[in-house]
């Protein structure tokens, strides 16, 4: 972690600027008042259900990098939702839209779960590759048949009805996706604690011949893990949309929260609780960042580079400690 | 005579744990030196800081009679010393072949190894002290005998003045004990000493010179063979005399609760493990299985224990027809089962023993509500009660249970298997690696289960303990049951030539 920050200086230090000045500039950046606050939060909603998405896999020794492809199907499904059903009532369409996100990322999370199961294809690679399916099916959707006819230049589906739309509080952007994201790390937390199903996945990805030894029946609960976790993603897409986009709009999905997840699931060693903090910390790297481009004149490249290193020094930290690499003496 | 090494005034703490305490010791050039005590009294932490593996907290440490630094001594210096160690759990990459791991596990070798190489020096080894193996198999696909093998090679592949071997008969039969033997005797003409840990004391007397007992973490002492005898080691290893006489119930079964007709079934190397084998376990007896290792008793416990398919025939238990057998099953039908593989198998080794405690049955209205929420304190409970029954040491009950000490890791897993009186229960090699205290526990809890009517299928390669707990002796040859007579009708001798092929009209 020190090395982290040390290293982020030393980019801005190169750049010529203050770290110092630069370190402060963020931190007001992220947290310094009402508005900047609301924006980590922001952020922080889609990188916590992306975050609990990959931990829950992580817990069964299973790495879905596929957070990415069911969170844009979510996103889908809910568009379509919104669109099927436009004119329903709130109190129906956002429950709606919500299982229709759902369902799109458990089904994103089946094909590698049964590949896994069934002909112990890596879900590494299965889950990466429908990354790229997801994204050119929406770009499909989007540049076809979900295109809005007023601005037909851009590729984008018209606003979502006013029925389908998250309130956002406090005049700022946040809905209530944070709210959903906290509560739903918290029922996983007590999952994993408290219950027979968490004790049943942490048997599982500790050792998958005791489980099988002990009657758990594996392949069924990895199925049920992965699609788990790729609702879970779903529905960080669905409220992005509802919640601040307001319609499905390329580039405007995900900004690669889907493996932002996979380092925040990482550092939170799988605890949903860790999670929420440390998406916080993500969601404050990127706002932070974002206002130094604006006060400090850098160029987004630079800034792009300090996020990086920061992230690589504090992910190689965990490894080390994790790993207890040590050095032979020769 | 200098001792090659001295280790002295050792003190080693764990959390919770005095697991050495000012302990002594030392090893003579040559020398077979035996290191005997209970389960849990220090054998394998003591061995390990000689390694290099562990760090001690106090005492110092001379090689050749130079003191070392040894707070500071490291498994490369143990290493560059030459002194080697053989764990009881071994350490082999499953995945890599018998070859790539005694590379892996030489430092010398550069970063490209020349493989040709070692292989040839895999099979000369293999010739000069019969060491057998084939360097292109993959290790999962090892018996586990035969991994020890590798152990052995690995070890040899350096110039090794002390090697250090961890209960390496526990898992051997008679034979292959035998055999190694001869390798340990070998070797320690050629000048190597050997620590020789086990719980086995026949075995000690024929081999060891010299015999040093841990009680407790404290050196109790340290005698010539040729001094003591068996019942003065027992008493000085427990601190109370031992019996391992069973006293056995009458020979009363009821109707059968095991029962194979014409079962095969492969091997992991999808070779024919079973072949037509039909065998019957009575409700109230306890069925020995005798064989060397490798005959199919492996793949016999996990049939009968859902683990493993069969390709063909019919398999009866409690009445049921459960030809299509899975874990679950079995457990449902009460079968109760003891794995080979402890640790990978039998627990959850990086969590409590809560965790390990209730693997089977925490579905249970006493530990979850309705199988869903579950209740933690009764869960602890249940375990601090099993943990006292069965007498098991541990340095608090949330450490994982892969630090236990081999027996007591033992003894987590019968506690579970055992205390839910199982109608049936598949026991491979229960006594493995147990002291006698523990062994006569073990045996003692099989015969209750027993008398309790459950039926018990005991595999074990230790002839004496099955011909003291057994009603009846099968033998496996195989894949296939050679031969089942009354334990009084049989004897060492008859089962040994069964086991290897033999006719009994040659006997
Ligand atoms: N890494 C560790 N961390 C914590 N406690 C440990 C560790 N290793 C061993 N212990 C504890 O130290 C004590 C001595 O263990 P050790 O493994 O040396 O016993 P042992 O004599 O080899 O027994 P066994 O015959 O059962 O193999 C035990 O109480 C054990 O639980
Ligand atoms: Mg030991």
């Amino acid at each position: 972690m020190l090395f982290a920050l040390i290293a982020g200086s030393f980019v801005f230090w190169i750049n010529g600027a203050n770290p110092f000045e630069a370190y402060k500039e963020m931190f007001v950046g992220a947290f310094g008042d009402g508005y900047s606050l609301s924006e980590t939060l922001v952020q922080t909603t889609p990188l916590l259900f992306t975050g609990l998405a990959v931990s829950l896999t992580l817990r069964t020794l299973l790495w879905n990098i596929g957070a990415e492809g069911q969170f844009f199907m979510g996103a889908m499904g809910a568009t379509w939702a919104a669109q099927a059903f436009s004119n329903q009532p709130p109190w129906i369409l956002i429950p709606l839209l919500m299982l229709s996100a759902v369902v799109a990322g458990a089904l994103w999370g089946l094909p590698p779960a049964i590949l896994k199961t069934r002909l112990q294809v890596n879900e590494i690679l299965t889950t990466l590759l429908l990354n790229y399916v997801a994204i050119f099916y929406v770009n499909y959707l989007l540049y076809g048949p979900w295109k809005d006819p007023r601005y037909p230049g851009f590729p984008q589906t018209p606003r979502y009805p006013d029925a389908a739309l998250l309130h956002q509080y406090f005049n700022t952007r946040l809905s209530m996706g944070i709210i959903i994201g906290v509560i739903l790390a918290i029922v996983l937390y007590v999952l994993y604690k408290k219950t027979g199903w968490g004790y049943k996945i942490q048997v599982i990805g500790q050792s998958r011949k005791t489980a099988t030894y002990a009657g758990i029946r594996v392949n069924r609960n990895i199925v049920r893990v992965l699609m788990i976790s790729g609702a879970i993603a779903g529905l960080g897409g669905m409220l992005q949309i509802s919640g601040l986009q307001h319609k499905l709009r390329l580039g405007g999905i995900s900004n690669n929260y889907g493996y932002t997840g996979i380092i925040i699931a990482f550092l939170a060693n799988g605890n949903p609780l860790a999670v929420i903090f440390v998406a916080l910390f993500m969601g404050a790297l990127l706002v932070g960042g974002d206002s130094l481009q604006m006060t400090m004149g850098f160029g987004k490249g630079v800034v792009h580079m300090f996020e990086g290193m920061v992230l690589f020094f504090v992910l190689a930290g965990e490894a080390f400690k994790r790993y207890k690499i040590q050095w032979i003496k020769k | 005579m200098k001792p090659y090494v001295k280790l002295q005034r050792i003190t080693k703490r764990f959390p919770g744990v005095l697991a050495l305490d000012n302990v002594d010791f030392d090893v003579l050039p040559g020398e077979i030196h035996a290191l005997l005590g209970e389960n849990g009294a220090g054998k394998t932490v003591l061995t390990n800081i000689l390694s290099g593996r562990y760090q001690l907290d106090e005492g110092e440490l001379s090689i050749k009679g130079n003191k070392v630094n040894a707070l500071k001594w490291s498994a490369r210096d143990a290493l560059e010393q030459g002194i080697g160690m053989i764990y009881q759990d071994f350490m082999l990459v499953e995945e890599h072949t018998v070859l790539e791991n005694i590379a892996l596990a030489d430092l010398s070798i550069p970063f490209f190894p020349d493989y040709e190489k070692i292989y040839n020096t895999i099979t000369e080894l293999g010739i000069k002290y019969q060491l057998e193996i084939d360097p292109n198999a993959k290790i999962w696909q090892l018996s586990v005998g035969e991994k020890q093998r590798v152990e052995i090679i690995k070890a040899l592949m350096h110039e090794t003045k002390v090697l250090i071997m961890d209960e390496p008969t526990a898992v051997l039969t008679p034979q292959e004990s035998d055999d190694l033997f001869k390798i340990v005797k070998k070797l320690a003409m050629e000048g190597t000493s050997i620590i020789f840990i086990s719980h086995k004391l026949p075995e000690v007397f024929s081999i060891c010179d010299r015999i040093t007992v841990l009680r407790k973490g404290k050196h109790i002492g340290t005698v010539n063979v040729t001094d003591t005898n068996e019942k003065e080691l027992a008493k000085m290893m427990v601190g109370r005399e031992v019996f391992l006489k069973t006293n056995k119930a009458e020979y009363t079964p009821g109707p059968p609760v095991i029962e194979l007709i014409g079962i095969s079934a492969l091997s992991d190397r999808k070779t024919p493990a079973l072949n037509k084998l039909s065998i019957t376990v009575n409700q109230g007896e306890i069925f020995g299985l005798a064989g060397v290792s490798g005959n199919g008793q492996k793949e016999l416990a996990e049939v009968i224990t859902g683990l493993r398919p069969s390709t063909d025939g019919k398999m009866v238990i409690n009445g049921k027809d459960i030809s299509e057998n899975t874990p679950r099953k079995a457990i449902r039908e009460g079968v109760g089962h003891i794995p080979d593989d402890r640790i990978g198998m039998g627990v959850v080794p990086d969590l409590g023993m809560p965790k390990s405690m209730v693997l089977k049955n925490y579905r249970e209205e006493r530990f979850s509500f309705k199988g869903i929420f579950l209740k933690n304190e009764a869960i602890i409970n249940y375990t601090k009660k099993l943990i006292e029954k069965f007498n098991i040491k541990t340095s608090g009950i949330e450490s994982p249970v892969k630090l236990l000490s081999g027996g007591n890791l033992q003894k987590v897993i019968i506690a579970r298997e055992i205390s839910e009186s199982p109608s049936a229960l598949v026991a491979v090699h229960p006594t493995q690696g147990l002291d006698v205290g523990a062994t006569e526990f073990v045996r003692d809890s099989l015969e209750k289960q027993r008398i309790d009517g459950a039926a018990i299928l005991l595999i074990s390669e230790d002839l004496e303990e099955l011909l003291a707990v057994s009603d009846r002796i099968g033998v496996i040859y195989e894949g296939e049951i050679v031969d089942v007579s009354l334990t009084k009708d049989t004897n060492i001798e008859a089962l040994g030539l069964l086991m290897t092929g033999g006719k009994i009209a040659a006997v």
